[in-house]
Protein backbone atom coordinates (compact mmCIF):
# COMPACT_ATOMS: atom_id res chain seq x y z
CA UNK A 1 0.00 0.00 0.00
CA UNK A 2 2.98 2.28 -0.48
CA UNK A 3 2.28 5.52 -2.32
CA UNK A 4 4.35 5.85 -5.52
CA UNK A 5 7.42 8.06 -5.10
CA UNK A 6 8.33 11.03 -7.25
CA UNK A 7 10.64 9.85 -10.00
CA UNK A 8 14.33 10.01 -9.21
CA UNK A 9 15.01 12.21 -12.20
CA UNK A 10 12.62 14.80 -10.79
CA UNK A 11 14.38 14.67 -7.42
CA UNK A 12 17.76 14.97 -9.08
CA UNK A 13 16.53 17.87 -11.19
CA UNK A 14 15.17 19.65 -8.12
CA UNK A 15 18.38 19.00 -6.20
CA UNK A 16 20.43 20.53 -8.99
CA UNK A 17 18.13 23.55 -9.07
CA UNK A 18 18.27 24.27 -5.34
CA UNK A 19 20.76 27.16 -5.43
CA UNK A 20 18.85 28.85 -8.24
CA UNK A 21 15.53 28.30 -6.50
CA UNK A 22 16.94 29.95 -3.39
CA UNK A 23 18.22 32.85 -5.46
CA UNK A 24 14.87 33.29 -7.20
CA UNK A 25 13.02 33.04 -3.88
CA UNK A 26 15.27 35.80 -2.53
CA UNK A 27 14.31 38.13 -5.37
CA UNK A 28 10.66 37.54 -4.53
CA UNK A 29 10.68 37.35 -0.77
CA UNK A 30 13.71 39.49 0.05
CA UNK A 31 14.06 38.19 3.60
CA UNK A 32 16.40 35.17 3.38
CA UNK A 33 14.49 33.12 5.94
CA UNK A 34 11.19 33.80 4.15
CA UNK A 35 12.92 32.83 0.93
CA UNK A 36 13.97 29.45 2.33
CA UNK A 37 10.47 28.83 3.66
CA UNK A 38 9.18 29.65 0.19
CA UNK A 39 11.57 27.15 -1.38
CA UNK A 40 10.47 24.51 1.10
CA UNK A 41 6.79 25.01 0.26
CA UNK A 42 7.57 24.92 -3.45
CA UNK A 43 9.61 21.72 -3.18
CA UNK A 44 6.84 20.01 -1.24
CA UNK A 45 4.31 21.03 -3.86
CA UNK A 46 6.56 19.96 -6.71
CA UNK A 47 7.09 16.55 -5.11
CA UNK A 48 3.37 16.17 -4.40
CA UNK A 49 2.60 16.98 -8.04
CA UNK A 50 5.33 14.81 -9.46
CA UNK A 51 2.79 12.93 -11.54
CA UNK A 52 1.90 16.14 -13.38
CA UNK A 53 5.42 16.71 -14.64
CA UNK A 54 6.64 14.94 -17.74
CA UNK A 55 10.38 14.75 -18.35
CA UNK A 56 9.91 16.24 -21.83
CA UNK A 57 8.53 19.44 -20.29
CA UNK A 58 11.04 22.02 -19.20
CA UNK A 59 11.71 21.52 -15.51
CA UNK A 60 12.79 25.13 -15.00
CA UNK A 61 9.53 26.72 -16.11
CA UNK A 62 7.50 24.21 -14.11
CA UNK A 63 9.39 24.58 -10.85
CA UNK A 64 9.92 28.34 -11.03
CA UNK A 65 6.19 28.65 -11.70
CA UNK A 66 5.46 26.66 -8.55
CA UNK A 67 7.77 28.91 -6.50
CA UNK A 68 6.16 32.02 -7.88
CA UNK A 69 2.61 30.77 -7.26
CA UNK A 70 3.50 29.77 -3.72
CA UNK A 71 4.74 33.31 -3.19
CA UNK A 72 1.50 34.75 -4.59
CA UNK A 73 -0.44 32.55 -2.12
CA UNK A 74 1.73 33.82 0.73
CA UNK A 75 1.32 37.45 -0.29
CA UNK A 76 -2.45 37.01 -0.33
CA UNK A 77 -2.39 35.36 3.07
CA UNK A 78 -0.40 38.30 4.42
CA UNK A 79 -2.81 40.79 2.93
CA UNK A 80 -5.54 39.04 4.88
CA UNK A 81 -3.50 39.72 7.99
CA UNK A 82 -2.50 36.11 8.39
CA UNK A 83 1.21 36.83 8.94
CA UNK A 84 3.46 39.46 10.34
CA UNK A 85 7.14 39.42 9.46
CA UNK A 86 9.96 41.67 10.48
CA UNK A 87 11.83 42.11 7.20
CA UNK A 88 15.56 41.70 7.54
CA UNK A 89 17.86 44.44 6.43
CA UNK A 90 18.54 43.80 2.77
CA UNK A 91 22.09 42.92 1.88
CA UNK A 92 22.63 41.07 5.15
CA UNK A 93 23.70 37.98 3.26
CA UNK A 94 25.94 39.59 0.65
CA UNK A 95 28.97 38.18 2.42
CA UNK A 96 32.61 38.58 1.64
CA UNK A 97 32.56 40.91 -1.36
CA UNK A 98 34.36 44.25 -1.23
CA UNK A 99 32.49 47.10 0.40
CA UNK A 100 31.97 48.90 -2.88
CA UNK A 101 30.59 45.77 -4.48
CA UNK A 102 28.40 45.32 -1.40
CA UNK A 103 27.03 48.86 -1.81
CA UNK A 104 26.25 48.31 -5.44
CA UNK A 105 24.61 44.99 -4.65
CA UNK A 106 22.47 46.57 -1.96
CA UNK A 107 21.35 49.31 -4.26
CA UNK A 108 20.42 46.84 -6.99
CA UNK A 109 18.44 44.74 -4.53
CA UNK A 110 16.73 47.84 -3.17
CA UNK A 111 15.88 48.94 -6.70
CA UNK A 112 14.35 45.52 -7.36
CA UNK A 113 12.34 45.88 -4.16
CA UNK A 114 10.78 49.05 -5.56
CA UNK A 115 9.43 47.32 -8.63
CA UNK A 116 5.85 46.13 -8.83
CA UNK A 117 5.67 42.38 -8.18
CA UNK A 118 4.88 41.47 -11.78
CA UNK A 119 7.86 43.38 -13.17
CA UNK A 120 10.19 42.01 -10.51
CA UNK A 121 9.20 38.41 -11.30
CA UNK A 122 9.74 38.91 -15.01
CA UNK A 123 13.17 40.49 -14.45
CA UNK A 124 14.15 37.79 -11.96
CA UNK A 125 13.22 34.91 -14.24
CA UNK A 126 14.77 36.29 -17.43
CA UNK A 127 17.72 38.40 -16.34
CA UNK A 128 18.75 36.67 -13.13
CA UNK A 129 17.72 33.06 -13.65
CA UNK A 130 18.35 33.13 -17.40
CA UNK A 131 15.09 31.62 -18.55
CA UNK A 132 14.12 32.23 -22.16
CA UNK A 133 11.12 34.46 -22.82
CA UNK A 134 9.12 31.36 -23.68
CA UNK A 135 10.09 29.55 -20.46
CA UNK A 136 9.47 32.62 -18.31
CA UNK A 137 6.07 33.19 -19.90
CA UNK A 138 5.21 29.52 -19.24
CA UNK A 139 6.33 29.78 -15.62
CA UNK A 140 4.15 32.84 -15.08
CA UNK A 141 1.32 31.47 -17.20
CA UNK A 142 1.10 34.62 -19.33
CA UNK A 143 1.45 35.30 -23.07
CA UNK A 144 4.96 36.09 -24.28
CA UNK A 145 3.83 39.60 -25.28
CA UNK A 146 2.79 40.30 -21.69
CA UNK A 147 6.11 38.99 -20.45
CA UNK A 148 8.15 41.18 -22.77
CA UNK A 149 6.17 44.27 -21.89
CA UNK A 150 6.65 43.64 -18.14
CA UNK A 151 10.32 43.01 -18.78
CA UNK A 152 10.65 46.26 -20.71
CA UNK A 153 8.85 48.29 -18.04
CA UNK A 154 10.89 46.67 -15.30
CA UNK A 155 14.15 47.38 -17.08
CA UNK A 156 13.18 51.01 -17.67
CA UNK A 157 12.29 51.36 -14.01
CA UNK A 158 15.57 49.79 -12.85
CA UNK A 159 17.61 51.95 -15.23
CA UNK A 160 15.88 55.02 -13.82
CA UNK A 161 16.43 53.92 -10.20
CA UNK A 162 20.04 52.95 -10.69
CA UNK A 163 20.79 55.88 -13.01
CA UNK A 164 24.45 56.30 -13.88
CA UNK A 165 25.54 55.35 -10.33
CA UNK A 166 27.36 52.21 -11.34
CA UNK A 167 28.18 52.75 -14.97
CA UNK A 168 24.94 51.28 -16.25
CA UNK A 169 24.07 54.38 -18.23
CA UNK A 170 27.58 54.88 -19.61
CA UNK B 1 11.60 46.14 -39.47
CA UNK B 2 10.92 48.84 -36.92
CA UNK B 3 13.63 48.86 -34.30
CA UNK B 4 11.63 49.17 -31.12
CA UNK B 5 13.14 49.08 -27.65
CA UNK B 6 11.56 45.68 -27.10
CA UNK B 7 13.26 44.38 -30.20
CA UNK B 8 16.60 45.67 -28.99
CA UNK B 9 15.91 44.09 -25.63
CA UNK B 10 15.13 40.76 -27.27
CA UNK B 11 18.32 41.05 -29.29
CA UNK B 12 20.35 41.82 -26.18
CA UNK B 13 18.80 38.76 -24.50
CA UNK B 14 19.63 36.46 -27.39
CA UNK B 15 16.00 35.80 -28.21
CA UNK B 16 16.06 36.67 -31.91
CA UNK B 17 16.63 34.20 -34.71
CA UNK B 18 19.48 34.64 -37.16
CA UNK B 19 17.49 36.65 -39.70
CA UNK B 20 16.06 39.09 -37.18
CA UNK B 21 19.44 39.46 -35.45
CA UNK B 22 21.04 40.35 -38.77
CA UNK B 23 18.46 43.09 -39.33
CA UNK B 24 19.06 44.55 -35.90
CA UNK B 25 22.81 44.45 -36.40
CA UNK B 26 22.44 46.29 -39.67
CA UNK B 27 20.33 48.94 -37.93
CA UNK B 28 22.91 49.24 -35.15
CA UNK B 29 25.69 49.73 -37.68
CA UNK B 30 23.75 52.67 -39.10
CA UNK B 31 22.83 54.21 -35.72
CA UNK B 32 25.32 54.08 -32.81
CA UNK B 33 22.66 55.15 -30.29
CA UNK B 34 21.08 51.73 -30.76
CA UNK B 35 24.36 50.09 -29.82
CA UNK B 36 24.30 52.05 -26.57
CA UNK B 37 20.82 50.80 -25.76
CA UNK B 38 21.88 47.21 -26.30
CA UNK B 39 24.97 47.76 -24.16
CA UNK B 40 22.79 49.19 -21.36
CA UNK B 41 20.51 46.16 -21.45
CA UNK B 42 23.46 43.79 -21.22
CA UNK B 43 25.08 45.79 -18.45
CA UNK B 44 21.90 45.70 -16.40
CA UNK B 45 21.70 41.93 -16.77
CA UNK B 46 25.29 41.60 -15.58
CA UNK B 47 24.63 43.88 -12.66
CA UNK B 48 21.54 41.95 -11.60
CA UNK B 49 23.30 38.62 -11.77
CA UNK B 50 26.20 39.95 -9.71
CA UNK B 51 23.88 41.41 -7.11
CA UNK B 52 22.08 38.11 -6.60
CA UNK B 53 25.08 35.83 -7.03
CA UNK B 54 25.74 35.48 -3.28
CA UNK B 55 22.48 33.57 -2.84
CA UNK B 56 23.69 31.15 -5.48
CA UNK B 57 27.03 30.58 -3.82
CA UNK B 58 25.73 29.88 -0.34
CA UNK B 59 25.66 26.26 0.80
CA UNK B 60 22.11 24.95 0.60
CA UNK B 61 20.56 24.42 4.06
CA UNK B 62 20.31 20.80 5.08
CA UNK B 63 16.53 20.76 5.55
CA UNK B 64 16.03 21.71 1.89
CA UNK B 65 18.51 19.09 0.71
CA UNK B 66 16.71 16.52 2.83
CA UNK B 67 13.39 17.24 1.11
CA UNK B 68 14.65 16.33 -2.31
CA UNK B 69 16.91 13.56 -1.13
CA UNK B 70 14.71 11.53 1.26
CA UNK B 71 11.87 9.28 0.04
CA UNK B 72 8.45 10.89 0.46
CA UNK B 73 7.34 8.21 2.91
CA UNK B 74 9.47 9.41 5.83
CA UNK B 75 7.21 11.38 8.13
CA UNK B 76 9.41 14.49 8.23
CA UNK B 77 9.24 14.98 4.47
CA UNK B 78 5.63 13.87 4.21
CA UNK B 79 4.37 16.32 6.77
CA UNK B 80 6.84 19.08 6.01
CA UNK B 81 8.44 19.54 9.41
CA UNK B 82 9.03 23.20 10.14
CA UNK B 83 12.53 24.51 9.50
CA UNK B 84 12.92 25.20 13.20
CA UNK B 85 12.45 21.54 13.94
CA UNK B 86 14.76 20.05 11.37
CA UNK B 87 17.53 22.51 10.73
CA UNK B 88 20.27 24.07 12.78
CA UNK B 89 20.30 27.25 10.65
CA UNK B 90 20.28 30.05 13.18
CA UNK B 91 17.77 32.72 12.06
CA UNK B 92 15.12 30.27 10.94
CA UNK B 93 13.76 29.51 14.39
CA UNK B 94 12.75 33.15 14.81
CA UNK B 95 10.65 33.19 11.67
CA UNK B 96 6.98 32.28 11.54
CA UNK B 97 6.74 29.38 9.07
CA UNK B 98 4.78 30.09 5.93
CA UNK B 99 2.49 27.16 6.60
CA UNK B 100 0.98 26.48 10.01
CA UNK B 101 1.30 22.99 11.48
CA UNK B 102 -1.58 21.98 13.68
CA UNK B 103 -1.95 18.78 15.61
CA UNK B 104 -5.44 17.48 16.28
CA UNK B 105 -5.96 16.52 19.89
CA UNK B 106 -7.10 12.89 20.17
CA UNK B 107 -8.71 11.46 23.28
CA UNK B 108 -6.96 9.11 25.72
CA UNK B 109 -7.30 5.42 24.97
CA UNK B 110 -6.21 3.79 28.21
CA UNK B 111 -8.51 0.90 29.20
CA UNK B 112 -10.71 1.07 26.12
CA UNK B 113 -8.90 -1.40 23.92
CA UNK B 114 -10.72 -4.58 24.99
CA UNK B 115 -14.16 -3.01 24.85
CA UNK B 116 -13.38 -1.53 21.48
CA UNK B 117 -12.24 -4.83 20.02
CA UNK B 118 -15.58 -6.39 20.91
CA UNK B 119 -17.48 -3.39 19.64
CA UNK B 120 -15.60 -3.48 16.36
CA UNK B 121 -16.26 -7.20 15.87
CA UNK B 122 -19.98 -6.65 16.45
CA UNK B 123 -20.08 -3.68 14.11
CA UNK B 124 -18.47 -5.63 11.33
CA UNK B 125 -20.84 -8.54 11.83
CA UNK B 126 -24.07 -6.60 11.85
CA UNK B 127 -23.55 -3.76 9.46
CA UNK B 128 -23.94 -4.87 5.90
CA UNK B 129 -22.22 -2.29 3.71
CA UNK B 130 -24.54 -0.49 1.36
CA UNK B 131 -23.82 -1.85 -2.12
CA UNK B 132 -23.52 1.71 -3.42
CA UNK B 133 -20.69 2.72 -1.08
CA UNK B 134 -18.68 -0.31 -0.15
CA UNK B 135 -17.91 -3.67 -1.66
CA UNK B 136 -16.36 -6.76 -0.18
CA UNK B 137 -13.40 -8.33 -1.92
CA UNK B 138 -11.93 -11.81 -1.60
CA UNK B 139 -10.85 -12.38 1.98
CA UNK B 140 -13.59 -10.19 3.41
CA UNK B 141 -11.85 -6.83 3.15
CA UNK B 142 -13.83 -3.74 2.22
CA UNK B 143 -13.22 -1.34 -0.62
CA UNK B 144 -14.88 2.03 -1.10
CA UNK B 145 -17.13 2.14 -4.11
CA UNK B 146 -19.61 4.43 -5.86
CA UNK B 147 -20.47 7.67 -4.11
CA UNK B 148 -18.11 7.01 -1.22
CA UNK B 149 -15.16 6.38 -3.50
CA UNK B 150 -15.91 9.58 -5.37
CA UNK B 151 -16.20 11.56 -2.15
CA UNK B 152 -12.90 10.17 -0.89
CA UNK B 153 -11.26 11.17 -4.16
CA UNK B 154 -12.71 14.66 -4.50
CA UNK B 155 -14.44 15.99 -1.40
CA UNK B 156 -12.55 18.11 1.07
CA UNK B 157 -13.52 18.45 4.73
CA UNK B 158 -14.26 22.09 3.88
CA UNK B 159 -16.89 20.88 1.39
CA UNK B 160 -18.94 19.08 4.04
CA UNK B 161 -22.50 20.35 4.42
CA UNK B 162 -24.98 19.59 7.20
CA UNK B 163 -27.36 17.99 4.68
CA UNK B 164 -24.69 16.09 2.76
CA UNK B 165 -24.84 12.31 2.97
CA UNK B 166 -21.09 11.81 3.09
CA UNK B 167 -18.87 13.82 5.41
CA UNK B 168 -15.08 13.70 5.30
CA UNK B 169 -13.06 14.05 8.46
CA UNK B 170 -9.36 13.82 9.13
CA UNK B 171 -6.82 13.25 6.40
CA UNK B 172 -3.28 12.08 7.09
CA UNK B 173 -0.47 9.85 5.90
CA UNK B 174 0.13 6.48 7.48
CA UNK B 175 3.53 4.97 8.17
CA UNK B 176 3.88 3.67 4.61
CA UNK B 177 3.19 7.11 3.16
CA UNK B 178 -0.30 6.27 1.92
CA UNK B 179 -3.09 8.78 2.49
CA UNK B 180 -5.91 7.83 4.85
CA UNK B 181 -9.17 9.70 5.44
CA UNK B 182 -11.93 9.26 7.98
CA UNK B 183 -15.52 9.56 6.80
CA UNK B 184 -19.11 9.29 7.95
CA UNK B 185 -21.98 7.99 5.84
CA UNK B 186 -25.00 9.79 7.18
CA UNK B 187 -27.66 7.23 6.46
CA UNK B 188 -30.46 6.15 8.81
CA UNK B 189 -27.86 4.13 10.68
CA UNK B 190 -24.83 6.38 10.31
CA UNK B 191 -21.60 4.56 9.53
CA UNK B 192 -18.16 5.98 10.21
CA UNK B 193 -14.98 4.54 8.82
CA UNK B 194 -11.40 4.98 7.78
CA UNK B 195 -10.25 4.61 4.19
CA UNK B 196 -6.62 4.37 3.00
CA UNK B 197 -5.57 4.92 -0.59
CA UNK B 198 -3.86 2.11 -2.42
CA UNK B 199 -3.08 1.56 -6.09
CA UNK B 200 -6.34 -0.29 -6.60
CA UNK B 201 -8.56 2.24 -4.80
CA UNK B 202 -9.59 3.06 -1.24
CA UNK B 203 -9.23 0.22 1.25
CA UNK B 204 -11.58 0.48 4.22
CA UNK B 205 -9.97 -1.30 7.17
CA UNK B 206 -12.57 -0.21 9.69
CA UNK B 207 -16.19 0.82 9.87
CA UNK B 208 -18.22 1.48 12.98
CA UNK B 209 -21.64 2.74 13.87
CA UNK B 210 -21.54 6.44 14.47
CA UNK B 211 -23.81 8.55 16.59
CA UNK B 212 -26.37 10.64 14.72
CA UNK B 213 -24.35 13.57 13.50
CA UNK B 214 -24.74 16.83 15.36
CA UNK B 215 -22.84 19.00 12.96
CA UNK B 216 -20.01 19.25 10.49
CA UNK B 217 -17.27 16.74 10.80
CA UNK B 218 -14.53 19.13 9.93
CA UNK B 219 -13.03 19.78 13.35
CA UNK B 220 -14.91 17.06 15.15
CA UNK B 221 -12.33 14.37 15.69
CA UNK B 222 -14.15 13.75 18.97
CA UNK B 223 -17.42 12.86 17.23
CA UNK B 224 -15.93 9.91 15.37
CA UNK B 225 -16.66 6.61 17.08
CA UNK B 226 -13.82 5.34 19.27
CA UNK B 227 -13.07 2.41 16.95
CA UNK B 228 -12.34 4.73 14.06
CA UNK B 229 -10.34 7.12 16.20
CA UNK B 230 -8.22 4.25 17.45
CA UNK B 231 -7.60 3.14 13.87
CA UNK B 232 -6.51 6.70 13.05
CA UNK B 233 -4.23 6.86 16.07
CA UNK B 234 -2.47 3.59 15.29
CA UNK B 235 -1.83 4.59 11.67
CA UNK B 236 -1.04 8.28 12.00
CA UNK B 237 2.54 9.15 11.00
CA UNK B 238 3.18 12.84 11.59
CA UNK B 239 0.41 15.44 11.70
CA UNK B 240 -3.05 15.29 10.20
CA UNK B 241 -3.31 17.50 7.13
CA UNK B 242 -4.50 21.06 7.51
CA UNK B 243 -6.99 22.47 5.00
CA UNK B 244 -4.37 23.56 2.49
CA UNK B 245 -2.41 20.31 2.65
CA UNK B 246 -5.64 18.37 2.24
CA UNK B 247 -6.47 20.35 -0.88
CA UNK B 248 -3.01 19.78 -2.32
CA UNK B 249 -3.21 16.07 -1.61
CA UNK B 250 -6.61 15.92 -3.30
CA UNK B 251 -5.29 17.82 -6.32
CA UNK B 252 -2.41 15.37 -6.55
CA UNK B 253 -4.83 12.43 -6.57
CA UNK B 254 -3.85 11.28 -3.05
CA UNK B 255 -0.53 10.02 -4.37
Amino acid sequence: MKAPEPAMDLREGLCAMLPRLRRFARTLARDPADADDLVQVALERALARAAQWRPDQGLDAWVFGIVRNAWVDEVRARQRGARVFAPEEHGATVGESSSEAREVAMSVQRAMDQLPEEQREAIALVLVEGLSYKEAAAALDIPIGTLTSRLARGRDALQALLGGASGVGA
Amino acid sequence: MRITDELLMAYADGELDAAASAEVEAAIAADPALAQTVARHRALRRQLREAFAPALDEPVPEHLMALVRAPAATSAAATGATPAATSGAAPVADVVPLRPRRRWALPEWAGMAAALALGVALSQAFLAPSPADLRTVAGGALRADGALAQALDRQLAADNTPAGRIALGLSFRDGSGAYCRSFVLRDDRPLAGLACRADDGWHVPITSEAEADTGELRRAAASLPPAVLLAVETRLAGDTLDAEAERRARDAGWR
